[in-house]
């Protein structure tokens, strides 16, 4: 079957994106070649991030200026740092809007059978970046895996003697949920992480 | 508890076909390569959504077709009826409890919960630590469900740690032992309990065949599992490059007057453990679900002989499927 060498070439591009597949790429092709005008804005918005985008030399977080808006914005909450898996957690904790602290993004959690130990993270500069910025609190806002779980035991091993409080967000049941619906292991995890009615 | 029927499409040697049940002992008759076992590992696959013989599930599809459907028909005491179905199709595995389908598959086996012994089950009774371990942990799981996913976490992070002892990065062990320590502890105080329960069953139930006092459990843990402590094995473990302490490692022991079964019992001893063991199960199970489970066993006869086997049946409760490649005179028979 012929098909114009371009259009080959984007729906090949487009497959290599996490979720889409032949069909997805191909209705999408189509659907660009009906609107010349957001190809044109793509083309754009994907140059300016090829060149802009850039990870955050204090927090490791994505940005377009290093170092980042956050770490850079004086009415940020000093001596409050959420240590978070991935980037995209970071704009998670933004939408919330309740947090005013600063960010260190880790770009992972510790996971040998991949190859992942503590250097493969942004790891190493905690340590001196709390005690630089006077750090009194370090959130773990790991992913409750077992993974996650032994990341954050490693960083709480490796602040243990730098008297920073080091603490964990909660687990338990999601907002709006069904108890009776809930598996048994979270409802345990909630039962013995509960808290004083305030 | 008693299935009533079974149906099924494409599972192993069956293109299609149903069987109906009665109360009390089913022999499954048949001559060798008719799929009397494959029949008795279908009404198994109804309550534990996989293979009691451990196939796994690609291999149940009947040769030349791409799918296998199990359905059957469950009767509680109360009188209550339900209908489940599994569906395996591109492997993908459903489901379904009376039309609505379950998001777990241990969902089944409260419903219809059973008990199997199969010849694949020796190794339980030759010694196998692995074995006993994953015997007791396949009830367990069963039973409680936080079981399971501790067990699961505890593998998972071993799993890990033996990455890094193969890699020879001992360094960053620390993490990886409190996660071990943490699931572990839940996963050794629940086989303990589970063992010494099962003890009680086994003092105070009806004798099966063993006299009972010559029958003893006990869990024997590798180490007194608490905060910290793998810490200490840290350079022996270096050295191995493997893991050597937790309940990975752990013995179930099988006592038979005294000595361990491997090493005193004859093969109809062991064989006669076994048993006891799992009508122990069986009246621990019915104390937890309140009804008897069904009981499965592969070619009983060959084994124990007509004359145990009818002696055994005839004192026990419930339903019994059994295989036998001879005809037999006692129970309702169910020719292939």
């Amino acid at each position: 079957m012929w098909v114009p060498s371009s259009v080959d070439r984007l729906i090949r591009a487009l497959k290599k994106l996490p979720g889409i597949g032949t069909r997805t790429a191909e209705r999408l092709v189509f659907f660009l070649l009906r609107n010349p005008s957001i190809i044109q804005e793509l083309a754009q918005s994907l140059d300016q991030a090829a060149k802009e985008l850039r990870f955050c030399s204090i927090c490791h977080g994505i940005t377009d200026t290093d170092p980042c808006p956050i770490c850079q914005d004086p009415g940020r909450a000093t001596g409050v740092l959420a240590v978070v898996e991935r980037p995209q957690d970071v704009f998670l904790f933004e939408k919330l809007g309740i947090f005013r602290g600063r960010y260190h993004v880790l770009g992972g959690v510790l996971s040998p059978v991949d190859g992942i130990g503590p250097d493969q993270l942004f790891l190493r500069d905690l340590p001196e970046r709390v005690q630089r910025e006077q750090i009194q609190e370090v959130i773990l806002a790991l992913n409750p895996t077992v993974e996650g779980d032994a990341t954050a035991q490693y960083i709480h091993d490796l602040l243990k003697d730098s008297g920073v409080k080091v603490t964990r967000i909660a687990r338990g049941l999601p907002a709006g949920s069904d108890i009776s619906l809930t598996d048994v292991t979270t409802l345990k995890e909630a039962l013995l992480g509960r808290s004083e009615w305030e | 508890m008693r299935i009533q029927s079974v149906h099924l499409l494409h599972y192993r040697n069956f293109g299609e076909r149903s069987f109906y049940f009665t109360d009390g002992l089913q022999v499954i008759t048949g001559e060798n390569g008719v799929g009397k076992t494959n029949l008795l590992e279908a009404v198994g696959y109804l309550s534990l959504g996989k293979s009691i013989r451990r196939v796994p599930d690609p291999e149940l599809v009947q040769w030349g077709a791409d799918f296998f459907l199990v359905e059957g028909t469950v009767e509680r005491n109360t009188g209550a009826t339900h209908r489940i179905k599994i569906r395996y199709w591109q492997g993908k595995k459903e489901a379904f409890l009376d039309g609505k389908r379950v998001e777990a598959l241990r969902e089944l086996f409260q419903v219809f919960p059973v008990v199997s012994a199969t010849p694949l089950d020796q190794p339980v009774v030759e010694g196998e630590p692995e074995a006993r371990r994953s015997f007791l942990d396949r009830y367990l799981g069963l039973l409680d469900p936080v079981y399971a996913q501790k067990l699961a976490q505890y593998r998972r992070a071993l799993r890990q740690k033996n990455a890094l002892l193969r890699e020879g990065h001992v360094e960053t062990l620390a993490p990886w032992n409190r996660q071990l320590e943490q699931t572990g502890a839940y996963v050794v105080q629940r086989r303990t309990e589970m063992v010494r329960t099962l003890q009680e069953v086994l003092k105070n139930g009806r004798q099966v065949s063993l006299p009972r006092e010559e029958v003893t459990l006990a869990y024997q843990p590798s180490l007194p599992l608490r905060e910290g402590i793998l810490d200490a094995y840290i350079e022996e473990e270096h050295e191995r490059g493997v893991a050597l302490y937790g309940p990975h490692r752990d013995q179930i022991l099988f006592l038979y007057r005294g000595y361990p079964l491997e090493h005193v019992g004859s093969q109809g001893e062991k064989w006669l453990f076994l048993l006891t063991v799992l009508m122990g199960l069986r009246d621990l199970l019915a104390q937890h679900y309140g009804e008897l489970p069904v009981l499965l066993l592969d070619e009983p006869i060959s084994i124990f002989g007509e004359s145990f086997v009818q002696k055994f049946v005839a004192g026990l409760e419930g339903q019994t499927l059994i295989t036998s490649v001879h005809p037999v005179s006692i129970g309702t028979p169910i020719p292939i």
